[in-house]
């Protein structure tokens, strides 16, 4: 039985198929195949063809690098762990336990990966991973702390102390330099590392009543954010306006993840499992 | 035209001869003298051709010379080549001569220069050789004094001052200084002498030393010197014998000075006597037998009478001075005027009025002082005034005059211990009866709630979902999360029983470890053999899995349960004993009996060795597992024992870990006053100092408490944070609040089915 709390997608373009990537609080990492070129009518059955092992307390946040090769995670026992996901021909030598799962008439073939490499440096939870860049990872703690980290090297490069629990973490806006954070307080943060000298953030939106459970910048504009709340709200963000470009009050609950979708739409999920397409949002 | 000569040759050997000359001067000085005079004798007889003494204008210089030193010079300076010495010598000589011829021969004799004998001698001649006498003497002990100085030429014999005639009959004249013996001279007879004295010119300056046993031929400074001698003067030429007076006496103030004596030595060293009496002194004040009194003794003065400042200084019962009354006013005197006179009808009033507001005087209005009558209400008040003295209290209460803010300790400004939790941000609802109990996962991600409603659920602390729900079927007494973090099980009270179920949120080789451990099997199931009957039997739940500890007594109704923080150790409070299960075992290990009326709450201790286990009747039982089942203290926290009904151990255990140490659980009590209504639950922070109470007035509050280590100082405890945000229902709002160990958030939980989350 798993306790599937987690599933941060990374969708990768792998011939036909495409791999999701979830995180869980069992300790493993699954991923998950999706033919593309299947019909979605109806909804199909699959499981995992591979669970990725390392930690050793739940997986709380997960991320995939720009190229769809690896993955990341964070988690609670304050680790980063990275995985390869494309290793068909690494498959053989990492496999070390193959399972023959007889269910009905079902056969699949599930294999088994070890973390490539781990990053260590958080105290608390590893709250929220995010692979920008093809070489740098950012992460987020509970332990306040925002880091960036050299994939090749596996140094942390970055530690800003922010004062608060971290939970959600973007980069994006001005040449993809900038961080967006929020915490256990109803603020939106940003940072720009680039500014030398001080840790204070560059921008705080504050009309937020509640904890701020996920905020993604926009793929294009560099100052449009999109923020989910516990307060129920999804609010739009312009870096150039201290007040919310729009409000989106649809959900009944607390709103507990929230991304751009396709450069003019706003997808949220509920814990009133709703999950929300909202469009025609001029950026 | 020789005498220079000698002179020059004689010149090195003078200093010394002089001084040894001295020295036989006033020995030898009548033979010096005679043979002088009889070489001059000798001269004046044999050589009348001598360059040296012309003999023309003799008589004259004689009479000059005696006269005055100068005119020798002068007469001395037509003399062609002769010196003044010789010249002075020669007329001296003749002058002496002259008087003292006929004695010197006998004195010469006897005598051998005791300078007594030759003033005897010689004190009759004349005032001249007395006083030359008198001068050869001082400078006799001028020579004795200058006995030390290493020019001195020691004499050749040691026999020291002795009469020579004691070696007179013998061959040697005494001893050198090795000790031998110093053979005399072979004495040359008269006539020899006397030829050769006549041949020698220089012979009147030779002169035997009899001591020595020597002849010392005499330089001319000597001769010059004992001439001077002869004539009374000085030795010295340079001393001038009239040199200017110095008055040394202080003349100025002293018109009449009684002497002229100069100030004695006495008047310059301090004074014994003084000294002693100084010293006498300081002792008596060391002693204290002598006091400064610097003030002079006071006086009895005059005091005010009628002085309304309280003194201090009164003998006797203290003065307590009578009211004062208010000075009369112009309606008081006895002719007022008439505005202030009230009408009959306004005295009527009066009549209406409350006896305290009535006027105490009415005025009125009299033709002259003398028709007034006298005050009718004075004996009454002299009366009270005297019942007052008699009965007023004596003693005068002394209230300290002292700032109550300042006696407030100073408390660190809030800001300063953050973080603690403020506000609320997350509730968790789902609940349908009040919430009895909640317990948080050690990892802080879950959090375990029981219920009246009979559930018991599980909530993810993040995101407040309900994870998981059991329905147990009984009231909820306690939930307790196993602080291990490898195996997330929970036990809980409910009803007569206790369950240990899997929360199943761990790992899948976790899973298959808790199961195997919880797997029971009913047949096997150990039924705990009390002394008198079976209480406790062990038995798998069926209905949700995990272990069923029935009770069968009433009186082992479970109201708390704990899990030992290391060890699969498991204790189970009942009302009247601690039970210890081994939960790999499955059987009791330990029953610990407190000895109290009613156990309410245990703590373990993070070490896992001790425990503590409170009671409703407000005692602390201080358990040391490895000791006994015996309390190793019974601490009473609680001065009312009805009252004090412990409801949680946990914080004392927290500070106690903070410095484990037995004397420190007193100062760890400390009364804090702040709900109105009875406090229902306590929580600590694991890593903050802090900690938190719940009450039934639906509020908690957020303390700082900070235990140092320093025993001398008083734990800090700072009020921070009231946290509101729970309705009352049915009038008693039950409030339970915990701590989640891994951030600084807290959460809270209350009767309208809904827990709240407060956060920083």
């Amino acid at each position: 039985m798993l306790i599937d709390k987690a599933v941060f997608c990374s969708i990768v373009q792998n011939a036909d198929d495409q791999i999701v990537a979830t995180a869980s609080k069992d300790r493993t990492l699954r991923l998950w195949k999706i033919g593309a070129e299947q019909s979605l009518d109806q909804p199909k059955r699959i499981s995992a063809f591979k669970i990725l092992r390392g930690h050793t307390a739940a997986v709380q946040s997960i991320a995939a690098q720009p190229s769809g090769d690896m993955v990341c995670s964070g988690s609670w026992d304050c680790t980063i762990s990275l995985y390869n996901i494309n290793a068909s021909d690494s498959e053989g030598d990492i496999v070390s336990v193959k399972k023959r799962r007889k269910d009905g008439e079902d056969r699949e073939i599930q294999s088994e990966g070890e973390a490539l490499s781990t990053l260590v440096g958080h105290t608390q939870c590893v709250s929220s991973v995010v692979w920008p860049q093809h070489e740098t990872i950012y992460s987020a703690s509970w332990d306040h702390s925002i880091r960036r980290w050299d994939v090749e090297t596996g140094k942390n490069s970055l530690n800003m102390f922010c004062g608060k629990v971290i939970n959600c973490l973007d980069i994006g806006g001005e040449s993809s330099a900038l961080i967006a954070a929020g915490g256990s307080d109803p603020i939106l943060r940003i940072w720009d590392p680039r500014k030398p000298g001080t840790l204070s953030p560059v921008f705080q939106f504050s009309s937020h009543n509640s904890w701020i459970s996920s905020c993604k910048w926009h793929k294009k504009s560099w100052f449009h954010l999109v923020t989910a709340s516990y307060d129920g709200k999804v609010m739009l963000w312009d870096l150039r306006t201290a007040w919310p470009l729009a409000v989106i009050d649809t959900h009944k609950d607390k709103v507990l993840c929230a991304d751009w979708w396709k450069d003019d739409s706003v997808i949220s999920g509920g814990a009133d499992s709703k999950l929300c397409i909202s469009s025609g949002i001029p950026v | 035209m020789k005498a220079p000569k000698r002179n020059g040759s004689e010149k090195p050997k003078n200093e010394n001869l002089k001084k040894s000359l001295e020295k036989l001067k006033a020995k030898n000085i009548e033979e010096t003298v005679k043979r002088i005079e009889d070489a001059e004798e000798t001269v004046a007889g044999s050589s009348e051709d001598s360059p040296l003494y012309p003999s023309s204008e003799e008589n004259d210089d004689d009479e000059s010379l005696s006269e005055d030193n100068g005119s020798i010079s002068e007469s001395g300076s037509q003399q062609s080549d002769l010196s003044e010495d010789e010249i002075s010598v020669h007329s001296s000589d003749d002058d002496e001569s002259s008087g003292s011829d006929d004695d010197n021969p006998s004195g010469g004799n006897d005598d051998h220069g005791s300078g007594d004998s030759i003033s005897e001698d010689e004190g009759n001649d004349n005032g001249h050789a007395e006083d030359n006498l008198g001068e050869s003497d001082d400078s006799r002990e001028v020579v004795e004094e200058s006995d030390s100085s290493e020019d001195e030429v020691t004499p050749r014999n040691t026999i020291g001052d002795v009469p020579l005639e004691w070696y007179k009959d013998e061959e040697h004249i005494g001893y050198d200084r090795a000790g031998k013996k110093i053979k005399k001279k072979e004495r040359q007879s008269k006539l020899d002498s006397f030829l050769a004295s006549v041949d020698d010119s220089k012979n009147w300056r030779k002169i035997y030393d009899e001591y020595n046993d020597e002849e010392v031929e005499l330089t001319k400074e000597e001769t010059k010197l004992i001439r001077r001698l002869l004539k009374g003067k000085a030795p010295h030429a340079d001393f001038d014998p009239y040199a200017p007076y110095v008055d040394w006496f202080a003349w100025d103030g002293a018109k009449h000075p009684l002497s002229n004596a100069p100030e004695p030595k006495r008047r310059f060293i301090p004074s014994k006597w003084e000294s002693k009496t100084v010293l006498r002194y300081v002792r008596a004040i060391r002693k204290g037998l002598i006091k400064f009194d610097d003030k002079p003794k006071e006086e009895p003065k005059f005091y005010a009478l009628w002085d309304d400042s309280t003194s201090a200084e009164r003998q006797g019962l203290a003065y307590i001075p009578a009211p004062k009354p208010k000075l009369p006013g112009h309606e008081e005197s006895y002719n007022p005027s008439p505005e202030y006179i009230p009408t009959q009808e306004e005295i009527n009033s009066y009549q209406l009025m409350f006896e305290e507001d009535q006027p105490k005087f009415i005025p009125k209005q009299f033709n002259s002082l003398r028709s007034v009558p006298s005050y009718d209400k004075a004996v009454q008040e002299t009366f009270d005034r005297c019942l007052d003295l008699y009965l007023c209290p004596r003693v005068r209460k002394k209230r300290i005059n002292i700032d109550p803010e300042s006696l407030k300790p100073k408390l660190p400004s809030r800001k300063d211990l953050k973080p603690y939790p403020t506000t609320c941000y997350l509730e968790y609802k789902g609940h349908t009866g009040p919430i009895m109990s909640i317990s948080t996962d050690p990892t802080g991600q879950w959090i375990a709630s029981g219920s009246t409603d009979g559930t018991v659920r599980i909530w993810e602390v993040e995101t407040g979902r309900c994870l998981r729900v059991w329905d147990i079927g009984e009231t909820i007494a306690e939930v307790a999360w196993n602080p291990l973090p490898e195996l997330p099980i929970l036990a809980v009270a409910a009803g007569e029983d206790v369950f240990i179920l899997n929360t199943k949120v761990g790992s899948g080789e976790q899973q298959e470890k808790i199961d195997e451990l919880l797997n029971v099997d009913n047949q096997v199931a150990t039924v705990e053999s009390d002394t008198n009957a079976s209480v406790v039997s062990w038995g798998h739940y069926d209905k949700h899995g995990g272990i069923r500890l029935k009770h069968f007594k009433t009186k082992g109704i479970p109201v708390s349960i704990a899990f030992h923080p290391t060890r699969s150790i498991f204790f189970t409070a009942t009302k009247k004993v601690v039970r210890v299960y081994d939960l790999l075992k499955q059987k009791l290990i330990k029953k610990l009996d407190a000895g109290v009326r009613e156990i309410s709450s245990i703590a373990i201790h993070p070490g896992g060795d001790n425990a503590i286990v409170g009671s409703t009747d407000g005692k602390l039982c201080w358990f040391d597992m490895d000791l006994s089942t015996r309390p190793y203290k019974v601490l009473r926290s609680s001065r009312n024992p009805e009252k004090g009904n412990i409801i949680s151990c946990e914080p004392l255990i927290s500070l106690c870990s903070m410095n484990c140490c037995g004397s420190s659980m007193t100062l760890l009590i400390q009364m804090i006053r702040c709900h109105p209504k009875d406090i229902t639950r306590v929580a600590y922070h694991r890593s903050y100092p802090l900690f938190a109470s719940c009450s039934d007035d639906c509020t908690s509050y957020v303390f700082h408490g900070m235990v140092y280590s320093d025993m001398n100082q008083n734990p800090l405890i700072v009020p921070l944070e009231i946290l509101r945000g729970h309705a009352t229902a049915g009038g008693r709002g039950n409030c339970l609040c915990s701590f989640i160990s891994m951030s600084e958030w807290k959460s809270v939980w209350i009767e309208n089915f809904s827990c709240s989350y407060f956060f920083p």
